[in-house]
């Protein structure tokens, strides 16, 4: 889209009259052009009576005696973020699949069907992205997160990238098995989900 | 750190029903404007208390108790936003610009003011955008970090919402 494009559409855009594919054009054009985006903030400043608005407004009913009874079901006091006991049993225990696993994958002969065939190395440059954009979220959250915490959530991606690293071994000496292209990209699943929990936790926190 | 603070960390239930008091306003005109939804609003305050009772070891005092608790609150509001279909249904429903046109019908309990029913009545990533940008103070790299949309997104959003919001306050 081209900025005389995108000034074009800009009141379109605004009233919703773009299709969903126009307007994601024009949205993408504004993360490459910054003259189009100063000239969109010139064209719409704040409204009026902004500066007016109350900074604190109570809730109609008194929320307290519900907060009351939901802390006191908690049980507990108030504590620093921690890794559930889950975590810890889920790691475990996905150590000890994908060495059981590793195991029987090698120890019977593998089908080898095109069907069964996955881009592996296509899937694991998605998760090594997704990977190393919540890594960067989980290292800003560090400081926000306890210590103790802190070293769990990094003594289980070691666990992780060890069956990972191991599973990637065992597929570089066998390539055409495809039950163990599946294990590398579960262990990618594993890997992303266990940061975007530990990420959501550091932001919570 | 106040004594407050520190005692509510301890376990002090009363304590932190005094941190309560000083702050559910300002928390909950946060929620009432990122829910644009009395019912939701009240709801969304109080998980942000809940979330802030269970984690509140963990506030240090680098930031201050109030910046913290908003914080809490919108996360719980985007966390909330992407686990419930009922509000996506609801949300759908404001995404009809029509609601704009129907004013007192379509506002929630507590929105008196003119601006604070337009901003209710803006379609949600509008809304959301408009009152983390504009009242809250939030950058736009910020906002995109928060919600996952590209910083584009969050300045045509704020266009958005702000042309709208011109155009109903004109009406």
């Amino acid at each position: 889209m081209t900025c005389r494009d995108f000034e074009a559409r800009a009141d379109a855009y605004a009233e919703g009259r773009l299709s969903p594919r126009e307007a994601a054009a024009f949205e993408a054009h504004l993360d490459r052009c910054a003259a189009c985006g100063a000239a969109l903030e010139r064209a719409a400043g704040t409204p009026p009576g902004l500066t007016a608005l109350a900074r604190s407004i109570e809730p109609a009913e008194d929320l307290w005696p519900a907060i009351r009874g939901r802390l006191a079901s908690l049980g507990q006091r108030p504590g620093r973020v921690a890794v559930p006991r889950w975590g810890l049993a889920a790691a475990a225990l996905l150590l000890i699949a994908f060495s059981s696993g590793v195991t029987a994958v090698l120890l019977r002969p593998a089908p080898r069907t095109a069907s069964a065939t996955l881009d592996v190395s296509a899937l694991e440059a998605q998760y090594a992205a997704v990977s190393e954009d919540l890594t960067g979220a989980l290292e800003q959250a560090r400081s926000r997160l306890d210590p103790a915490t802190m070293a769990t959530i990094e003594r289980n991606l070691r666990i992780i990238d060890t069956a990972l690293n191991e599973t990637r071994q065992a597929l570089a000496n066998d390539p055409g098995n495809p039950a163990l292209g599946q294990m590398v990209v579960a262990a990618w699943r594993q890997k992303v989900d266990l940061l975007r929990r530990a990420t959501a936790l550091g932001a919570e926190s | 750190m106040s004594e407050l603070v520190r005692r509510a960390q301890a376990g002090d239930s009363d304590a932190f029903a005094a941190l309560y008091r000083t702050h559910v306003g300002k928390v909950h005109a946060l929620c009432l404007r990122l829910a644009g939804d009395a019912h939701d609003a009240a709801d969304l305050t109080q998980d942000t208390f809940v979330r802030a009772w269970e984690s509140l070891a963990s506030f240090r005092g680098e930031s201050a108790l109030g910046s913290w608790l908003h914080r809490l609150a919108v996360n719980a509001f985007l966390g909330t936003r992407r686990a419930s279909g009922r509000r996506e249904r609801r949300i759908f429903a404001v995404e009809d610009p029509a609601v704009l046109e129907r004013g007192e019908e379509t506002a929630a309990p507590g929105l008196s003011m003119d601006l604070e029913q337009a901003i209710a009545g803006l379609p949600k990533g509008a809304r959301t955008v408009f009152v983390l940008h504009d009242i809250e103070g939030y950058q736009h790299e910020e906002i995109a970090r928060m919600t996952g949309i590209a910083s584009g997104t969050s300045k045509a959003q704020l266009f958005r919402a702000r042309r709208l919001l011109r155009e109903a306050l004109a009406r």
